[in-house]
Formats: structure tokens, C-alpha cells, sequence
């Protein structure tokens, strides 16, 4: 037989389904029910990793998720999956398991040797040893990462998809232990919609693992049979491969499935995780508890392991994790493991128990067995270097009791409840003297039942789960009338336990002994923090690094409770515990990310023309989550050239812009006017219908939020178009003002930005393209002069065409239903084609906007600038007030040096400035410079044939003309330019009335 | 007069006169008329007059539908309502309910291009939303009729429990129509759901 | 993460939300009225309360509604929720 350590019978392990993984390519064999750690113990593999400092060697300590050592890597390649626990991870058929913590290999570390060299680091050791000098920190950081292992993350891209789920119930059971099933049972019975969830393949728990039993049955059989009646229970969800790894606010619960864990190196494949969102309207609290480890020399050896994963072991898995055995106890329950242990035939040398009364129901049986029982003993030292090979006794005076061969030492230092999960989100939490630990007090909508109640007795555990459910469930007003049935068990009763944290006098003199053997913290690291006055527990977390590992010190912070309590003299209740935070046990990104990710990480928003643009060859770019088309270059076409010729098009023939990502808002009521009077700096009620005027928003504090053209549509109608970005928060804005401060006004807002596409023919032949394209429309100047709009056909489809302009030359844009507005577009095109029509991108928009000086929200304005300093003021309206017109007149609106909108001319017309490039009177020597102010865009102009530029300059307006210097990224090279009016293109505005 | 250019649906449907009623269980509804109307709730004479037009009442309980004759009305604020119209055409009805409404202070747009609906039907309905939208949707808490405005991963959404089939109309604005759809279509896929015409896309 | 009673659509999660800050500065009536400080207090000045803290809301992603929440600013516990008129 190839698993020495397996025990011949018993079990809930499959012996008919045997199957084969790899530890460092080692063939492991196991059974279907084994996880890796029951695997590797019955394989006799004791040592699993090396330490994360000292690179001692280190075994299986317990068997759930609070082991600090079995961290191990699964799978290979893209599908890797780091830092996975041993303990809690499924043996499967082919799967690859790597140690991850040794270099070059686990047997012989050559880490290790930092270990000889530096026996024992002290905590800050690498604050205060690593900061100097300097330059060596790339060494430092390359042994160091290499030195502290912790797996490694894939280098390829993640093939998998990951699930999410948003789940609602009236009652979440978290953990299907006694408690947590009675707890379900109780909730379904009153007819509430229940989740149980329990982050082991099978249900059960405790329960797995005592030869108790519960209603007559066997105590699995008993947990088998509960939870197949759950399932099978409409309104039940039963979610085994599942830990409740968050909780939040508002009760908001965060789940991790493992999914398909029967495939072969099942390790992230497809859908290898699901995160459920619940947001459950009560909580069953049912996470059981963690033994707490105990303080010797070489504590850390493997082979020291927690009593009840030894039980766990030898009942649930068939595993003996070893031959001979010693336990060392403040408590009852090792005795239990002691029996365990001899009933399956492994011999138990002796118990060292540090209470002097040892006469309780299960010591009583261990003596009957014929168990050495040393009481008022502790264990001072383990011996052995790869592995346990003795345990060395003596009293707690310190006198020797003998040294006791063993290559198994079970420690129970009494158990911590599972509080992680409640205390997350700051749920109450209380220090209770009978277990010498925090446990949880119940908190608004949460319901702790079980041991994670401080309750250690089936029998007990099982009435409180009952009475758990039952009180969840009528909480959300669910009950069936009658008292839910409590399932039964044998009452025991078991002696109290005694708190035992540091050894005492001189056994606490033995070295190493390990608070946190994730991290390496040891007792000495604690007492030199608490020497350098850091004695809150959150800084001694962060001196010694203590409860930092992912295992997040589940094991190691109980126990430092109650040894900083007793070397400061203090009540551990007032030392504390660090901060519980999700995530409770390592959580791929992957699963976190779900399927956000990809073509599907943010929408992707795109116009009725999309597909067009595409075909046409178009290069885009993101605004927000809008796609718009960039500019379209030809074969071979550089942007720069293409760009140019985009511009030339529009100024000499004509061009074709998709504008339709245009906030459109629609303003009904008989008050409409008087609204946009308030939010509008310009004046609107006298605006006739059919006309259209060009608006600024300013924020209350004077500073411009958006601008854009306003049309009125009939006497109480108007169209207001925002800028792309702002089309959301405009319409937020003005519903703000309406509804919190203006409810008397008679208006309503209704946006059509989606209704309505925009397309914008812009350039001296657009007039003809319209004609050709097929309108009902008159064209003829003084029948649709500029900034009007008229109704009417394009093309065959109803339309409004608006003739504004944002490029300054004669320009229509033609506001189409979206679903007819490809027709219209290609119509438009076709129409053109014998005319050089050019479809043209943003890029091009910008800059023959530049070219005019008209600003763009957002790059010439940034939340500081107001409508003065761009050169807008005869848009303010004197005989009316307006958002933001009274912080126009303080102080700071009105100083003569306020950055001002300006034109830059470089001296060399072929050097284009950089944008945000800071702008200076004289880049002499002094330093720092003085500024002046920023270009805010900067383009080549193809019309002029030259570069151009606006700028914010300090009292830029009153100096046009003046000689200045913009920085460019390169050291002490600055461009010398000469300020101008920012108008750069026919300053008179001739050809938009063409 | 109504014009002859067809129309083109978000999902690049192409409205024509002999194409079939979409069947399945994850299909776009497009060319529906979406009107976006509003009024006061307190004004009883406007209430009535749309009923009139429209053959039902306006649903007054927040997040509730009211369906009738070919309008289906749904909430959508307290003075709010989006109508949804199988078989008229839109100007008509605007034309109708701006008349009804001329004496009151109230609102009618037509917003029929500038969104669809994509509609979810079969077992798994309840399974895919729950993969992207955090309301409870189980039929005892979102029973046939209701309705909720709410986000469906990253996009605003409009969710209206048709049936208990359970049916389930989404309705997403024109843009995010490829994103909603692309998920839905990501989010289906372990239930076997996917758009009729992404077979031959 | 927050549950907010939207007052119109009951509890829903916080990002479906937009926060306007708190609540009960309304705009002076006459702006010019004011002196430079007066106006100032009236834009930037907020209470920022520990405690109880009335603020605005607006439900952004679902009935686009502005209304008022009272929340305990340190607790985050929500004490109630009010329109601006109008009640479902
Ligand atoms: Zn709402």
C-alpha cells in the first residue's frame, strides 16, 4: 500500500475512488474526499514549506483554512494558482501541487542558510537594515522577493471566465457545522428563503470528525441527511466549496465558490470560481471556532500540529498524521484526541496538561485508557530538525519531567471563535474570561450560534443553532407557530479551560517559540516591539508584521492577545485584536474581477454610424465610455497627414463630422424661459421660436460647467445641446435646481441626447451637399440664416437642421432619429462624393475649433476659469440674475492677473508647443520661475500653414503682443512664442454667415 | 406621411414589413414607440385625458407597470412614465396625447430610436440577471407588473417582469444596447442563451 | 457598502446614487444683496456634522428624484428619508 499513514478502515474518504495527484512531481495517492493535506499525511510528506523568513521547515498544523504553512501553488502555466491552502483544497486526479516557499527545492534551501547566518532577525530588521545605502536595493529586492516566496502569479493572461451572482435571502447560514444545519433547519422550517454556505466540499464541520451522535445517527449521517433534506427544500440554496469571505456594511455578504473540483487540475479552469453577492435580511453566524496554538521552543517544527486536526485526521480523512504522540493541553478537548488517536492505534506517550486538575469526564477515560497524564506540565521544547522527534517536559517551576519520544505533538491552547466575518464590519465583539477570547456579541441582523458563540458541547451547540434560525426567521417575520425541533445529542460537560501565554519564568527563556509561523513573528519579536514602546496591538502588527500573511494570523492573534496582555500586565480584553479585513481567506483576482473584464470591463458606447466609420478605415478614441471616430486615414496616411487633409477638406470643399454624442435635453413648460434665464449667463425668453443661441453654465461659484447651443423650439419648448462629457451631469445639475430649489417653476427636462444623432456638414460646399442629398428645406441664406433651425426632409427622412458652427465655416448640423440616421449619413456621402466630401474625425474638430478660438470645456477651462478670462463677458447678463453671477463680482473673479485666454504664435511656425506646457516670462536662472500660465491646445494649422496654440496667461489679454517662453520636457529647452488675439482664422466670422 | 427609409434597430435589426414577430428566449424588440411623458399626479383631468388616448391608467404605485390594449405604461418617478407602443406610430400618438395635454402643463417626447428592448424569457431569466443586477427579482418580491429603473452591470437599465414564465423586458438606452447585449449574451452562455442572430453572426 | 431608501423606490444600493451634499443651504433670494463674506459662507461654508446629518440624495441610476436622508455620520446608520415634495 503507497499511503503508510492510512488507516485500514473508517473514514469518510472514498476507498473506491482512488486517484493520483503531484507534490513537486511526486505521484501522491489519495482517495475522492481527500484534500491535498490529508493526501500529503497519508503519504507520510510532513514538510510542505519552508518559513517565510527563516526558511525553517515547516508541516501541516491544522486542517481548515487557518493553517499558516500549507500555502501551496496549483496548476501550471496561464491557469496557476498561488498561495492555495492545502488543507482546504480537494485532492484531484492529475492535479499539480508545488510547494511555495523554498529555493531551490524544499529538501535543500539554500534560503535556509540566512537562517545559520542571521539566526533569528528581529522584527524591523528590514526598516532598519535595508534603508541604506540606497543603491543596493535592487539587490536587496531581488533576494528578498526571491527569499520570501509566497508563489508565484501566472505570466500569461488568465483564459478563464469568472462568475458573479447577486443573491437575496431572508436568513444566510454561514457554515454547515452542527450549529449552522440546526440553525438552516430551524430557519426553513418557519418558511424562510435560506442560504447555507459552508467553504468545505462536504457538510458537517465538527460534525465530520466525532464519533457523537445526533438523533440516534452517527453524526455524519446525521449532517448527510440534514443537508440533502435542505437542498431538496424549495427556497433553500445549499453551497458547499464556499467561504463567506466578506462582510460589509449593510450586511452585504461576499462569497467565493470554488467550482468544478473534479475535473483534472481543475485549478482555475473554466469558471474555476463564482463570487456570490448576498445581501441576506438576517445572518446566521455559524463559523465555529480555531484552536489556539501554544509557546515552546521549536514550536514550529512539523509534527506540531492542533489537536483537533489531528481528530479531524484520524476520523474524517482515516489519517494518522503520525506514529507516536504527545499532547500538550490548557484544556479538555486533547483528551479527546487522545482517545481518537488510541482507538485508531496510534500511541499517545503522554499528555502534558498545565491545569493541576486533570479529573474531568474525558482525562478520567484517557487515564482509564492508560494514558500518562502529567498534570500542572507543559512542554518546553520540541526536538527533532525536519521533523518532531521528541517532546521535552517539565513542570511549570521549570523542574525536568523527561524528554518523551514522539513524531506527532498535538498542542490545544483552548479554542478563539471565528469572529472574522463579523468583526469585519465592526460588529460587536466581547472578551469572554471562560474561553480567554474575543468572542461575538449579536449585532443588528446577525446571529452568532455554535462555538463561534463560545459553545463547545454538541448538545448545546445544536439547541443554539435551533434557537439561532428560528430567531432570524421571525426577525423577517417568518414563522410557522410552533416550536422548531432541536435535534439531540448526549450533554457533556467538560472542566474549564486555563489560560496559558507565556510559559513561565525561565521556559520562557527557550528559543525560537513562534507567535504567528506565517510571518515568522516570534515571542522575542513581540517583547523587542513592546521594549520600543510599541504596545498598541495595531502597531505591533505593523513592527513585527505579526497576522500579515494571507492567512490574515488566524492562528497567531488570539494567541498574541493574550501574550501582549500578559507581558504588558494587562487585561487582554483592553489589548485587543488587530483589525479583521476581507478578505478572510485568499481570493483570486480573477474571481473578483468576474466577467468585467475585456470587451466587458466598461460599455463601450457607439453612434448609428459605427460600422461606417469602421469600413471607412477610421482610428478612434475614447471620450468617457463613448468610441468616436479620431480621423480617417488613407493608405499609407500618417494622423498628421491625415489630419491635414481632414482640415483642408472642410475649409476649401467640405467635411462630414458624426457629432451625435452630443448631450441633447428638451426643456417643456410654460416657465421653460425663465429657467434657462437662471441657469443660462446670456438672457433666453426673448429668443424666437426657430432660433438658436449660444449659452454658458457657470457653476455657482462663477466657474464656467458648460457651454453649448440652446434652440427654442415652439413658445414653451427648447433644445439644449450639452458638451459630449457633461451631458449626464447638466441633466443632473438642472434637475437639482428644479427639484430642491425651483419646485414652483412649471418645466420639465426629458433628455433625447439617444433619440437624436447629430450629423455636422461643415465647410462652403455644404449647402450644395444638402441640396443634393434631397431636402424640402429652403437653403438660400436669408431663408435659413445662421443660428436658426428648420424642419424638414433630408434625404427622404424628417429632420431639424440646425446652422450653427463649431469650425467657423458655413455648417448644418442635421439632428436625425437615430434609427434612420446611417441612411441619412450615407446619403449625405453619396451626395457629396462629386463635391470632395471628407468625413472627418474629432481630431480635425479640434483643431479647426482651434483655429477659431472657441473654447472646449475641459482643456481650456478647468473649474477655475470664468467667462471673462476666456474672453465671454458680453455673454453676461446685466438685468438678470444667473447661477454663479454673484461670485463674478468677488475679489478673486475680478483681479487683473487671472489667467486669460490667449493665441500663441511660435517664432519657428514648423514647432508645435506642447499642451500643458507652462508658460513664462523668462526662463532665466532664477528658480523656481515665476509662471504665467499653460497652453491649454496646440495644434499645426494646415490652413495657415503653421502651428498654433491657446493659452490661460496671467494678464494675458492686456499684453497681447508680448514675448514668452513655454517649457518642454526636456531640460532648459524652451520655445519662445509672441501672444496674439486667440482668434487665428478669419476674425471677423465672415464665412460661417456665408 | 410615414417615410419608407426602414429603420435600423440598436442591435442592427432592419425593420421590414414581412419580418416575423422575434421569438426566443433572449431577443431585442425593436421599432417599439417609446414616449417619455409627464404630468403632474395630482392633475386628475390630465390623468384621465391620457387615459382616454392611451386605454389605460397611468400607474400611480412607484415601480409599477399598468398594460392594456397595445400601451404598455410604466413608472418611472412620481410624475414620470415611459409609454411603450406596439403598433402605433409614434408621431401619431405624440400628436394624440400633446393634444389631449394641450391645456395642462405636461410633456410628451417621442424617444422611440433612442433606446430598445431586449427581452429575457425561459427558466434561466431570473439566473442571468441575478449575474448583473442587484435587486431581488424573485417573484415574490418582483412579481409580474413591477418594474424598476436600477443598473444591469454597468448600464442603466429598465426592468419590466412581463410574465411568470418569467418574461422580463430590459430596457437599456440606444448606446449601451451592444454593451447589454454582449453581457447578457456572456452572462447566458452556461445556460445555453444566446441572441437568434448571433447563430450566423 | 450603503442601503439608501430612495423615499420612491425603497432601499437600494449606494452606487445606483449621486450625493449632493448637505442639505438645507438654500440659494439666498437675492444674491447681490450680500456681502462678499455672506455670499462666501452661503458657497462654501457647510456644517459637516458628527452625528445626525441631513443630506442630499439623488437616485440617479433610478427614478431621478433629488430627496433628503438623514444619516448618522458616524454609524452610517440611515434615520430616516424625506422628499421634496410628494409622497408615493
Ligand atoms: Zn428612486
Amino acid at each position: 500500500m503507497s499511503q503508510p499513514f492510512r488507516l485500514d478502515h473508517g473514514g469518510r474518504v472514498d476507498r473506491d475512488t482512488p486517484l493520483q495527484f503531484t507534490f513537486d512531481g511526486r505521484p501522491i495517492d489519495a482517495f475522492r474526499g481527500d484534500t491535498v493535506a490529508s493526501a500529503l499525511l497519508a503519504n507520510g510528506v510532513t514538510l510542505v514549506g519552508r518559513s517565510f523568513k527563516y526558511h525553517r521547515p515547516r508541516g501541516i498544523v491544522s486542517a481548515g483554512a487557518e493553517d499558516p504553512n500549507a500555502f501551496v501553488q496549483l496548476g501550471h502555466g496561464a491557469r496557476t494558482l498561488p498561495n492555495r491552502l492545502g488543507t482546504v483544497t480537494a485532492a484531484t486526479l492529475g492535479l499539480k501541487v508545488r510547494h511555495v516557499n523554498a529555493w531551490p527545492n524544499l529538501e535543500y534551501d539554500l534560503m535556509s542558510a540566512f537562517g545559520l547566518v542571521a539566526p533569528f532577525i528581529p522584527a524591523g530588521f528590514y526598516y532598519k537594515t535595508l534603508m541604506w545605502p540606497r543603491r543596493f536595493w535592487p539587490l536587496y529586492e531581488h533576494v528578498l522577493r526571491h527569499a520570501a516566496g509566497l508563489g508565484h502569479a501566472p505570466t500569461a493572461a488568465d483564459p478563464d471566465r469568472y462568475d458573479h451572482v447577486h443573491a437575496h435571502c431572508d436568513v444566510l447560514v454561514v457554515g454547515a457545522g452542527p450549529a449552522g444545519l440546526a440553525a438552516a433547519h430551524a430557519a426553513v422550517q418557519s418558511g424562510a428563503r435560506v442560504l447555507l454556505v459552508d467553504e468545505q466540499s462536504e457538510a458537517g464541520g465538527s460534525l465530520l470528525s466525532t464519533d457523537e451522535r445526533v438523533d440516534g445517527l452517527p453524526a455524519p449521517q446525521w449532517a448527510a441527511t440534514a443537508t440533502a433534506e435542505l437542498a431538496a427544500t424549495p427556497g433553500v440554496t445549499v453551497l458547499p466549496n464556499t467561504t463567506a469571505f466578506g462582510l460589509y456594511e449593510s450586511n452585504l455578504v461576499l462569497l467565493a465558490e470554488r467550482l468544478r473540483t473534479d475535473q483534472p487540475d481543475d485549478a482555475g479552469s473554466e469558471s474555476g470560481a463564482r463570487v456570490w453577492r448576498v445581501l441576506p435580511r438576517q445572518i446566521v453566524l455559524a463559523t465555529g471556532a480555531h484552536e489556539r496554538p501554544l509557546l515552546f521552543a521549536n514550536n514550529d517544527r512539523p509534527g506540531v500540529m492542533l489537536a483537533g486536526a489531528i481528530s479531524t485526521y484520524v476520523r474524517r480523512y482515516a489519517v494518522a498524521p503520525g506514529s507516536r504522540a504527545v499532547l500538550f493541553t490548557n484544556n479538555d478537548s486533547a483528551y479527546r484526541t487522545a482517545l481518537d488517536l488510541t482507538d485508531a492505534g496510534v500511541p499517545v506517550a503522554a499528555i502534558a496538561d498545565v491545569r493541576t486538575d486533570t479529573d474531568g469526564d474525558l482525562p478520567s477515560e484517557a487515564r482509564a485508557q492508560g494514558i500518562p497524564i502529567h498534570a500542572g506540565a507543559a512542554v518546553r521544547r520540541a526536538h527533532g530538525r525536519g521533523r518532531v522527534a521528541a517532546a521535552e517536559l517539565c513542570s511549570l517551576d521549570g523542574a525536568p519531567l523527561g524528554t518523551v519520544e514522539c513524531d506527532l505533538l498535538g498542542v490545544s491552547g483552548g479554542f478563539a471563535p471565528a469572529l472574522h466575518l463579523h468583526a469585519q464590519a465592526s460588529g460587536p465583539t466581547e472578551w469572554d474570561p471562560t474561553l480567554a477570547a474575543f468572542a461575538p456579541r449579536p449585532g443588528s441582523g446577525i446571529h452568532p450560534a455554535g462555538a463561534v458563540a463560545g459553545e463547545l458541547d454538541l448538545a448545546a451547540t445544536l439547541r443554539q443553532g435551533t434557537q439561532a434560525g428560528s430567531a432570524a426567521a421571525a426577525a423577517v417575520g417568518c414563522s410557522n407557530g410552533s416550536e422548531p425541533e432541536v435535534p439531540r445529542a448526549t450533554e457533556s460537560t467538560q472542566a474549564p479551560i486555563q489560560p496559558y501565554w507565556l510559559p513561565p519564568g525561565d521556559l520562557a527563556g527557550a528559543k525560537p517559540q513562534f507567535v504567528d509561523l506565517h510571518e515568522d513573528v516570534t515571542l522575542d519579536d513581540l517583547r523587542l516591539s513592546l521594549r520600543e514602546g510599541y504596545e498598541s496591538i495595531e502597531h505591533v502588527k505593523r513592527y513585527t508584521t505579526l497576522g500579515m500573511g494571507p492567512d490574515q494570523g488566524k492562528l497567531a492573534n488570539p494567541l498574541a492577545t493574550g501574550v501582549i496582555a500578559q507581558l504588558l500586565g494587562r487585561d487582554p480584553a483592553s489589548v485587543g485584536t488587530p483589525r479583521h479585513r476581507p478578505a478572510y481567506s485568499p481570493v483570486s483576482l480573477g474571481a473578483i474581477a468576474g466577467r468585467h473584464i475585456g470587451p466587458l470591463a466598461d460599455p463601450v458606447r457607439v453612434t448609428p454610424m459605427q460600422d461606417w466609420h469602421e469600413a471607412a478605415g477610421a482610428r478612434f478614441e475614447n471620450v468617457g465610455q463613448w468610441r468616436r471616430a479620431w480621423y480617417y486615414p488613407q493608405p499609407g496616411e500618417s494622423m498628421h497627414e491625415a489630419v491635414a487633409r481632414e482640415c483642408l477638406a472642410v475649409r476649401h470643399r467640405v467635411g462630414i463630422l458624426d457629432y451625435s454624442t452630443l448631450g441633447k435635453i428638451e426643456i417643456t413648460g410654460p416657465d421653460a424661459g425663465e429657467f434657462l434665464d437662471r441657469v443660462y449667463t446670456n438672457a433666453w425668453k426673448r429668443l424666437r421660436p426657430g432660433r438658436c443661441r449660444y449659452g454658458l453654465m457657470l457653476g455657482e461659484d462663477g466657474m464656467i460647467f458648460d457651454d453649448g447651443v440652446t434652440a427654442r423650439l415652439d413658445d414653451q419648448r427648447y433644445l439644449m445641446f450639452t458638451s459630449t462629457s457633461n451631458a449626464a451631469p447638466v441633466l443632473a445639475w438642472l434637475e437639482q435646481w428644479l427639484q430642491t430649489e425651483w419646485p414652483d417653476l412649471r418645466v420639465y427636462l426629458t433628455s433625447v441626447s439617444e433619440h437624436w444623432s447629430n450629423i455636422a456638414l461643415a465647410g462652403p460646399r455644404s449647402r450644395d451637399v444638402l441640396a443634393a442629398a434631397g431636402t424640402d428645406i429652403p437653403l438660400a441664406g436669408r431663408d435659413f440664416p445662421f443660428m436658426t433651425f428648420r424642419e424638414g426632409h433630408v434625404a427622404g427622412v424628417p429632420t431639424r437642421v440646425f446652422r450653427i458652427s463649431f469650425s467657423g465655416e458655413l455648417s448644418y448640423e442635421i439632428n436625425v432619429a437615430a434609427d434612420r440616421a446611417r441612411h441619412v449619413w450615407e446619403s449625405l456621402v453619396d451626395a457629396g462624393r462629386p463635391l470632395g466630401i471628407t468625413p472627418y474625425g474629432t481630431e480635425t474638430m479640434h483643431v479647426l475649433r482651434a483655429e477659431k478660438g472657441f473654447i472646449i470645456v475641459g482643456q481650456e477651462t478647468d473649474g477655475s476659469v470664468t467667462p471673462s478670462d476666456v474672453g465671454l463677458g458680453r455673454l453676461l447678463s446685466r438685468r438678470k440674475d444667473f447661477l454663479g453671477k454673484r461670485s463674478l463680482s468677488r475679489p478673486d473673479s475680478v483681479r487683473p492677473d487671472r489667467k486669460q485666454l490667449v493665441g500663441l504664435l511660435t517664432d519657428d511656425p514648423a514647432q508645435v508647443l506642447p499642451e500643458g506646457g507652462h508658460v513664462v516670462d523668462d526662463p532665466g536662472p532664477q528658480r523656481p520661475l515665476p509662471m504665467r500660465g499653460h497652453v491649454t491646445s496646440s495644434y499645426v494649422s494646415p490652413v495657415l500653414g503653421r502651428s498654433i496654440a491657446l493659452a490661460m496667461v496671467s494678464g494675458g489679454r492686456a499684453a497681447l503682443g508680448e514675448r514668452l517662453y513655454v517649457a518642454t520636457l526636456h531640460n532648459d529647452r524652451w520655445l519662445p512664442a509672441r501672444s496674439c488675439h486667440p482668434v487665428f482664422y478669419d476674425p471677423a466670422g465672415a464665412r460661417q454667415h456665408a | 406621411m410615414p417615410s419608407p427609409i426602414p429603420r435600423r434597430s440598436p442591435l442592427g435589426e432592419i425593420q421590414s414589413a414581412e419580418s416575423p414577430p422575434p421569438d426566443g428566449q433572449l431577443v431585442e424588440r425593436p421599432f417599439l414607440t417609446h414616449l417619455n411623458l409627464r404630468l403632474h399626479p395630482d392633475d386628475a383631468e390630465a390623468l384621465a385625458a391620457v387615459h382616454q388616448v392611451i386605454g389605460v391608467q397611468l400607474p400611480l404605485t412607484p415601480n409599477t407597470i399598468t398594460a392594456g390594449g397595445d400601451v404598455t405604461a410604466i413608472w418611472l418617478g412620481p410624475d414620470e412614465w415611459l409609454l411603450l407602443a406596439e403598433h402605433h406610430q409614434s408621431d401619431a400618438l405624440v400628436a394624440d396625447l400633446q393634444d389631449a395635454l394641450a391645456s395642462h402643463f405636461a410633456s410628451v417626447v417621442d424617444i422611440s430610436a433612442g433606446q430598445t428592448v431586449i427581452r429575457l424569457r425561459g427558466p434561466s431569466t431570473l439566473d442571468v440577471l441575478a449575474r448583473g443586477c442587484a435587486l431581488d427579482l424573485h417573484p415574490t418580491v418582483f412579481p409580474p407588473g413591477a418594474c424598476a429603473q436600477t443598473l444591469l452591470a454597468r448600464a442603466q437599465a429598465l426592468l419590466v417582469a412581463v410574465d411568470d414564465t418569467p418574461t422580463f423586458d430590459i430596457v437599456v438606452r440606444r448606446s449601451f444596447a451592444p454593451y447589454v447585449a454582449a453581457w447578457l449574451e456572456d452572462s447566458g452562455r452556461q445556460f445555453g442563451l444566446h441572441f437568434p442572430t448571433s447563430d450566423t453572426a | 457598502m450603503l442601503l439608501i431608501p430612495c423615499p420612491w423606490c425603497g432601499p437600494r444600493e449606494d452606487d445606483e446614487f449621486t450625493f449632493g451634499g448637505e442639505a438645507d443651504f438654500p440659494r439666498p433670494a437675492e444674491p447681490e444683496a450680500l456681502t462678499d463674506e455672506q455670499w462666501a459662507d452661503y458657497l462654501f461654508m457647510r456644517d459637516n456634522r458628527r452625528g445626525r446629518h441631513r443630506e442630499q440624495w439623488c437616485h440617479t441610476a433610478g427614478c431621478r428624484r433629488w430627496f433628503i436622508v438623514e444619516r448618522d455620520t458616524v454609524t452610517n446608520e440611515i434615520l430616516g428619508a424625506g422628499t421634496y415634495g410628494g409622497s408615493p
